[in-house]
């Protein structure tokens, strides 16, 4: 069998860059949420991230420099949480080196980072701005109108004078027929959380790819299923409305039509 | 135009590749020359679409030429009638409602090409040459030995798929670089490849988009690799790191900093850019995020055939991250792989692995180890058509003998060759009947060449003694005989209109478990009187 030779000290610094990216996806959310939609994130994140990255962010060093010490600091916690699973990982598999588990442990994680992070800022911030910038509502109604009502239809929508333009945007919700609200709301939430199945299921993949001792198979999902555990009961869940507005928004957002 | 004799001879293989070679690097330079003046017609497009499509699949149109000069006769056509496909505005405000104000009247919506007449001054002999190959290969009979080479249906699938994103991706660039880039459809596109192609789908199928859809990817696979343009080279170091993205995970760190730096949708097409550049605010990163994302073609231009979408391509910085837990991935089962000394699967591949090989520090995770390629893999399916052991499939069909059966009619060898080489030609035959021992018994051999026609062998069909048997993983499987059961044999019995039994008073010995026309079985009881009597 042929051996190459490759560049091994590069081989071994990259499987750090692998373990910055995840905890980069999932981090950065916080330093993203600003003055103006620090009300409507803070249904779905930690008050104390917001407010650790807000210090950061209300430094008086200019507005793109802000926003980016912000986002800077947002990524350090997440690298921060990655480096955590790292710990759990690196106790379950003992004989590896806490590099490699670390590694492991946050590629297995980036659905949930990516979701959480990634997805959740661009489109959260996005339903805010557009809101913003179309209807002119002000701030307290666009949090209240899609967390609380719009968004899980768990307070059952009271459709005013006000708000009705404000669900028009979103395309044909029929949210004056309670049933049809229902059924959205329930289909919404099959989906949302058929992202947590593909987690696991991803999980599964790359512990079969990294050769993860039968042993510390089960070990390993159940610290998986912990992290989704805490993750909801600390409020990251995403909003059926966000995936609502990934189907109805969608184009034209992008088309610009 | 290269120097070529203008005959109406029928093609040859080198000829045919040639001809729609310097057809798609005309084509190119037509489109490349319309996008800069504002004046590009659809049938450029579809016209480099085709030639992409030929070059890749050069086997089947040659195999099938007819079809192949209606593909031409049809660009032939199309190029004569469509030499105004994008009507510009008459008058400015009219141009201002469209553009929305965004690109300025005198860039170019100024209500005429930038050069009137030049586009059928330079688009009238290309034409006329798409006419030309059309009559070429309507005078070119059919290549059997093309015919018989088969394309796995997954690589078949992919290669139409490339070809047509290549079109309409074309088309929307020239769309937005010439009249309507209102729409911001090629940023429409991207959007679309980043959020479906690198966000969504590499958690089921890796680089599937890079492969599939990219086309970036797709010019490279259909027009630069048959132009075998070297590029910069890329040493052994370099190509040894399968699985391994520094350059692009470098840049998707960046560019993510970049893009929280401002508003997330606060994108500028490539048609607004070029024709009006908002100069004071072009310090902003995300013009230089833009400028890096078209600056993807150029960037391809330096490297060899997808050397550039290995190593720098800041897709796959999120694609190959995204991807490392997909769920599917092309296997590689270690235990079919017979080291062949000229890999074939090692020399097509597109990213260049190889397979037979341990990579200096991640020798537990090279490919040989986990059994499936590494998350770099754009799911072209090079290595599952090349490759004769079936290594990159899943699961296979082989073939296999049971040589107590054979009678040595060697119908086998003569199916195997003709289906093949498309002559008789038994020498040459997968399988080989060869005469063993004393007396002389027929035994067949297959070769470890034999792919089972690719699902579909011919020798099966043939043997009269039911030799050869579908095989799978290497264990035997019996054949099943038809035989009537208990009620079918008293309903033959009674039925006055049945067909008379075919009866044999002789064991030819081709059957061994009994014969299935004849119904000569040797019962237990038989065997027992015989072995009493011996």
């Amino acid at each position: 069998m042929k051996q190459v030779k490759g560049l091994d000290f590069w081989v071994r610094s990259s499987i750090w860059l692998e373990l910055i990216i995840p905890g980069y996806f999932f981090g950065k959310t916080f330093g993203t949420s600003d003055a103006k939609y620090c009300f409507l994130d803070s249904f779905m994140y930690p008050k104390s991230f917001i407010d650790f990255c807000g210090y950061f962010r209300d430094l008086p060093v200019g507005h793109y420099t802000a926003r980016f010490l912000g986002v800077f600091s947002g990524a350090i916690l997440g690298v921060l949480f990655s480096l955590c699973i790292g710990v759990l990982y690196k106790w379950v598999l003992k004989d590896w080196a806490y590099s490699k588990a670390t590694r492991v442990g946050s590629l297995a994680f980036i659905l949930i980072a990516l979701m959480t992070g990634f997805m959740s800022d661009m489109f959260c911030e996005s339903i805010g701005m557009g809101l913003r910038i179309e209807q002119n509502v002000p701030d307290e109604l666009v949090g209240k109108f899609l967390v609380e009502d719009y968004g899980s239809f768990a307070k059952e929508t009271q459709i005013t004078e006000q708000n009705l333009p404000l669900l028009s945007v979103y395309g044909q919700v029929k949210a004056h027929d309670p049933g049809s609200a229902r059924r959205w709301w329930i289909s919404s939430l099959i989906f949302m959380y058929a992202w947590f199945i593909l987690y696991f299921l991803c999980a599964h993949r790359m512990f079969k790819r990294n050769k993860i001792p039968r042993h510390a198979y089960f070990k390993l999902q159940m610290i998986n299923l912990a992290i989704v555990i805490i993750l909801l009961r600390m409020g990251f869940g995403i909003s059926a409305s966000e995936y609502h507005y990934i189907v109805t928004r969608f184009q034209y957002l992008y088309g610009g039509m | 135009m290269e120097e070529c004799e203008m005959s109406f001879s029928a093609f040859t293989r080198e000829d045919f590749i040639k001809h729609v070679r310097t057809m798609a690097a005309l084509g190119l330079i037509l489109y490349l020359w319309g996008v800069a003046t504002g004046y590009t017609t659809n049938w450029v497009c579809v016209m480099i679409g085709i030639g992409a499509l030929t070059l890749f699949f050069t086997d089947y149109f040659l195999s099938h030429t007819r079809g192949a000069s209606y593909f031409w006769i049809f660009l032939f056509l199309q190029g004569l009638s469509n030499f105004h496909p994008f009507q510009f505005p008459l008058d400015q405000e009219e141009w201002k409602l469209q553009t929305n104000d965004i690109i300025a009247w005198e860039a170019g919506g100024q209500g005429t090409p930038l050069f009137p007449g030049a586009g059928l001054l330079i688009s009238l002999p290309i034409v006329l040459y798409a006419g030309y190959i059309a009559l070429r290969l309507l005078r070119t009979p059919a290549d059997p030995l093309a015919k018989a080479k088969k394309t796995v249906a997954t690589k078949r699938w992919r290669i139409f798929t490339q070809s047509f994103v290549l079109s309409i991706y074309l088309v929307i660039f020239a769309a937005g670089m010439t009249a309507r880039p209102v729409a911001n459809p090629e940023l429409l596109f991207w959007a679309l490849a980043m959020l479906v192609g690198s966000l969504l789908l590499p958690f089921f199928v890796g680089r599937w988009f890079c492969g599939w859809m990219c086309p970036v990817g797709a010019f490279q696979d259909g027009i630069w690799k048959y132009f075998n343009f070297k590029g910069i080279p890329i040493t052994n170091k370099f190509r040894s790191q399968i699985n391994r993205i520094y350059v692009p995970a470098t840049m998707v760190l960046m560019i993510i900093v970049v893009y929280t730096f401002e508003r997330v949708f606060q994108l500028a097409s490539s048609a607004e850019m070029i024709r009006s550049p908002d100069w004071e605010t072009l310090w902003k990163p995300m013009v230089w995020t833009k400028v890096l994302t078209n600056g993807m073609f150029l960037g391809s231009v330096l490297f060899a055939y997808r050397v550039y979408c290995r190593y720098f391509c800041w897709y796959i910085g999120y694609r190959v991250t995204l991807g490392q837990p997909a769920l599917y991935r092309v296997p590689f089962k270690t235990d079919r792989c017979r080291v062949c000394p000229e890999c074939s699967p090692e020399q097509n591949c597109a990213m260049g692995y190889q397979f037979q090989s341990r990579p200096e520090g991640e020798e537990e995770l090279s490919i040989r180890n986990l059994g499936e390629v590494p998350g770099t893999c754009t799911l072209c399916y090079e290595c599952r058509d090349n490759c004769p052991h079936g290594v990159f499939r899943g699961k296979i069909k082989r073939i296999n003998v049971i040589p107590e059966r054979c009678v040595g009619c060697r119908l086998c060898e003569l199916a195997c060759s003709g289906e093949r080489l498309g002559v008789f030609d038994p020498s040459r035959s997968n399988i080989q009947i060869e005469m063993e021992g004393i007396p002389e018994i027929p035994v067949p051999k297959i070769k470890d060449t034999c792919d089972a026609c690719n699902g579909d062998p011919k020798c099966i069909k043939v043997c009269p003694a039911r030799v050869i048997i579908w095989d799978k993983e290497g264990v035997r499987k019996g054949i099943k005989v038809k035989r009537p059961g208990r009620i079918k044999k008293l309903v033959k019995k009674l039925n006055p209109f049945a067909k008379p039994q075919v009866s044999c008073d002789n064991l030819c010995g081709a059957y061994p478990q009994g014969c299935p026309t004849c119904e000569i079985t040797k019962t237990a009881k038989e065997e027992k009187a015989q072995g009493e009597a011996a």
